[in-house]
């Protein structure tokens, strides 16, 4: 049932969605790096400001107990989410005959409620899961350091989690207890792989290993995730549920006038999506599954715009070369800053100008489809779509060595979902990939507006697919710019890694 | 009668980039620049003068353009060339520089990289203005065929 919820959800929305109670956040702090926010970096050295070490390892426990109590409120509100959702799927999933025009009106609002407090409760469980994560990871930094003055302290704080982990498994919500020891876990593990301490193996590490709470078999998440909705059920009103609900009532009035625009993909999407799930599954599904929707398919689950990568995370796309003149500036552009790009080339040009697919292959970017001429897809008859998807990639093989796994439609028209376009895209096992930032950049000569443009439509999107033209003089100029700025903010990640994040298994791509 | 109206639209859809002249289509590009700057302003207010549009159909609306003015740049002879050639001292008075460019991509690189230096420097405030010059955009037929072909 759970798998259901999610599964609309996702349809439904393309603001980040429930997810499943193990892998919420999973995702997010797989870095390598850990990155601190300023405030909870400010946070911890006014902890450090102590002047015992007593009293500064104290600061620290009690911060985290503190963010850790406000994490399973959180918690407990999206479980019972989950489980009003599957209340109001369960009333159509039951039913022969589906009457959406007459039937939909009440639990369509209802499920756009549901929705809108799911997303306020996720983004608060996230923020305060953070807020420990980025805590804890200060804390092992000092812990490991022998020149920091805050040795001691954190040493001893590191050292108290293990119990604070297990008394929140013993007495409270164990689930998020499991969660939050998965995410800590991650911590230790991306803190060793970036650590400069070479020479010392893990286990000479001042960590809180917590492997035994956070790898429990599946009988126990589901035992631990019945006990979850239970305390969650039973908990009393506080403060924190005021404040949710005033965060609620505003969004609620932000998101009235698009629910009537989602209305309509709501009916057209419901019955399809009811005949797709497993009936008999009713335990949690993890994340992955769900996404494992994303496949080669002229169906919706062919396409990729971005709109599902993980917040933060930004792929380049650069259309319609190999250009002689400027797809070089822009590998050189991406050399330059160290970022990945991903080339959709037209096989026509890629005929002309061959060396390109080496290049780029040398730096490790990668090459994908964008028709044999460009044409206009949907208005190609059978042979012309045969030459324009097929040919096209049986050249573009020839000349990259294997076939592309992305392609894009000339002008982003692959027809409606099931078209022989998407279908033909889908039986060459390739995904549809769009884009959520158009940097207009072939209509628009000055390289600085193309920069203004766009990146004010990063900041408003905070993920997803960027694209550019790489045979246009101004592109190469406002790649640089834009590259540079997205840096500072955000994550450049290779468009296949992402769609690999999104879906939770591999995606190649040549 | 259903399938022949489908066939009329197509078919009117294909002659659109025939009757439109390619400076109509350059002033529509320059138009949607500015509308999508003016939206993507927090300060704009006014939806008057953005269509009523939101952000995310800017793009769809420039790959309809994009895909129109393709048609229309295959469609020019030698003659059409030159009388855009000789709009390289004004286009920057209507901001159609840049469409222009890239017209003569494929036919003149020296041309086209005229017409590319004109526009380098239009501004956001003279695309506005450009845009302002027009009337009635949000109702004129080209803007009605590209956002809904």
């Amino acid at each position: 049932m759970i798998k259901k919820s999610l599964l609309l959800l996702y349809i439904l929305s393309s603001c980040q969605t429930s997810k499943p109670i193990n892998q919420r956040q999973s995702a997010s702090v797989d870095i390598t790096e850990h990155q601190v926010e300023e405030k909870t970096l400010n946070a911890f050295n006014s902890m450090m400001a102590a002047p015992t070490d007593g009293e500064r390892s104290r600061r620290i426990a009690n911060y985290l107990d503190r963010q850790r109590n406000f994490f399973y409120i959180a918690q407990g509100l999206l479980g019972q989410f989950d489980e009003k959702l599957d209340q109001v799927y369960n009333k159509y999933s039951n039913q022969e005959n589906i009457d959406l025009e007459t039937a939909s009106t009440e639990d369509f609002n209802e499920f756009n409620s549901l929705k809108i407090k799911n997303l306020v409760a996720w983004e608060f469980s996230e923020r305060n899961l953070h807020e420990m994560l980025d805590v804890y990871y200060l804390t092992l930094k000092h812990a490991n350091d022998p020149q920091s003055p805050y040795q001691k302290a954190n040493v001893w704080a590191v050292a108290n989690i293990k119990d604070w982990i297990k008394s929140g498994y013993n007495s409270d919500d164990q689930m998020a207890t499991i969660v939050l020891s998965q995410a800590i876990e991650k911590v230790n593990k991306n803190f060793v792989a970036a650590s400069k301490f070479e020479n010392f193996k893990q286990s000479d590490y001042t960590i809180a290993n917590l492997s035994f709470y956070a790898n429990r078999s599946d009988l126990e998440l589901q035992k631990a995730y019945k006990q979850s909705l239970q305390i969650a059920k039973n908990r009393p009103l506080r403060l924190i549920d005021a404040k949710l609900e005033k965060e609620w009532s505003q969004f609620s009035a932000r998101a009235f006038s698009e629910t009537l625009n989602i209305r309509k993909d709501f009916k057209n999407n419901l019955r399809d999506q009811i005949k797709k799930i497993n009936k008999n599954s009713n335990i949690r599904t993890p994340q992955g599954e769900i996404l494992d929707e994303l496949e080669p398919s002229s169906s919706g689950k062919g396409n990729v715009t971005g709109n599902r990568f993980p917040t933060g995370k930004w792929a380049f796309t650069f259309d319609d070369g190999p250009d002689p003149e400027y797809t070089k500036g822009m590998i050189d552009v991406l050399k330059k800053h160290q970022v990945h790009g991903t080339f959709f080339w037209q096989t026509q040009n890629l005929i002309k100008y061959p060396k390109y697919s080496e290049l780029a292959l040398k730096n490790g970017f990668h090459r994908a489809s964008h028709s044999y001429t460009h044409l206009q897809l949907t208005k190609q008859n059978a042979k012309g779509l045969d030459k324009e998807i097929n040919q096209a990639v049986n050249d573009f093989a020839k000349i990259v060595g294997e076939k592309p796994t992305l392609f894009r439609c000339p002008y982003g028209s692959c027809g409606p979902n099931g078209s022989q376009i998407r279908t033909m895209i889908a039986n060459q096992n390739m995904l549809h990939i769009f884009w959520n930032v158009d940097t207009l950049d072939w209509q628009d000569k000055n390289a600085n507006s193309i920069f203004n443009r766009s990146k004010k439509q990063v900041d408003l999107l905070k993920r997803g697919i960027i694209l550019f033209h790489d045979v246009h003089p101004q592109s190469v100029v406002a790649t640089d710019l834009l590259i540079a700025y997205v840096k500072e903010k955000y994550k450049i990640e290779p468009l296949n890694k992402l769609i690999e994040e999104a879906r939770g298994k591999a995606y190649h791509s040549p | 009668m259903k399938k022949i109206l489908i066939i009329l639209l197509i078919l009117s859809f294909n002659s659109f980039a025939k009757s439109e002249t390619l400076k109509n289509l350059a002033q529509a590009s320059n138009s949607f620049l500015a509308i999508s700057d003016l939206l993507l302003n927090e300060k704009t207010k006014s939806s008057k003068l953005t269509c009523q549009l939101k952000i995310e159909k800017i793009s769809p609306a420039s790959q309809s353009l994009k895909a129109l003015i393709d048609q229309k740049v295959q469609l020019l002879v030698e003659k059409d060339f030159r009388i855009i050639e000789s709009r390289l001292g004004t286009c920057k008075n209507d901001c159609s520089c840049d469409i222009y460019a890239y017209a003569f991509k494929s036919k003149d690189q020296k041309i086209a990289n005229e017409f590319s230096k004109k526009a380098e420097t239009t501004t956001t405030a003279q695309r506005l203005k450009c845009y302002k010059k027009i009337s009635s955009f949000c109702t004129s037929s080209i803007y009605k065929s590209i956002i809904s072909p």
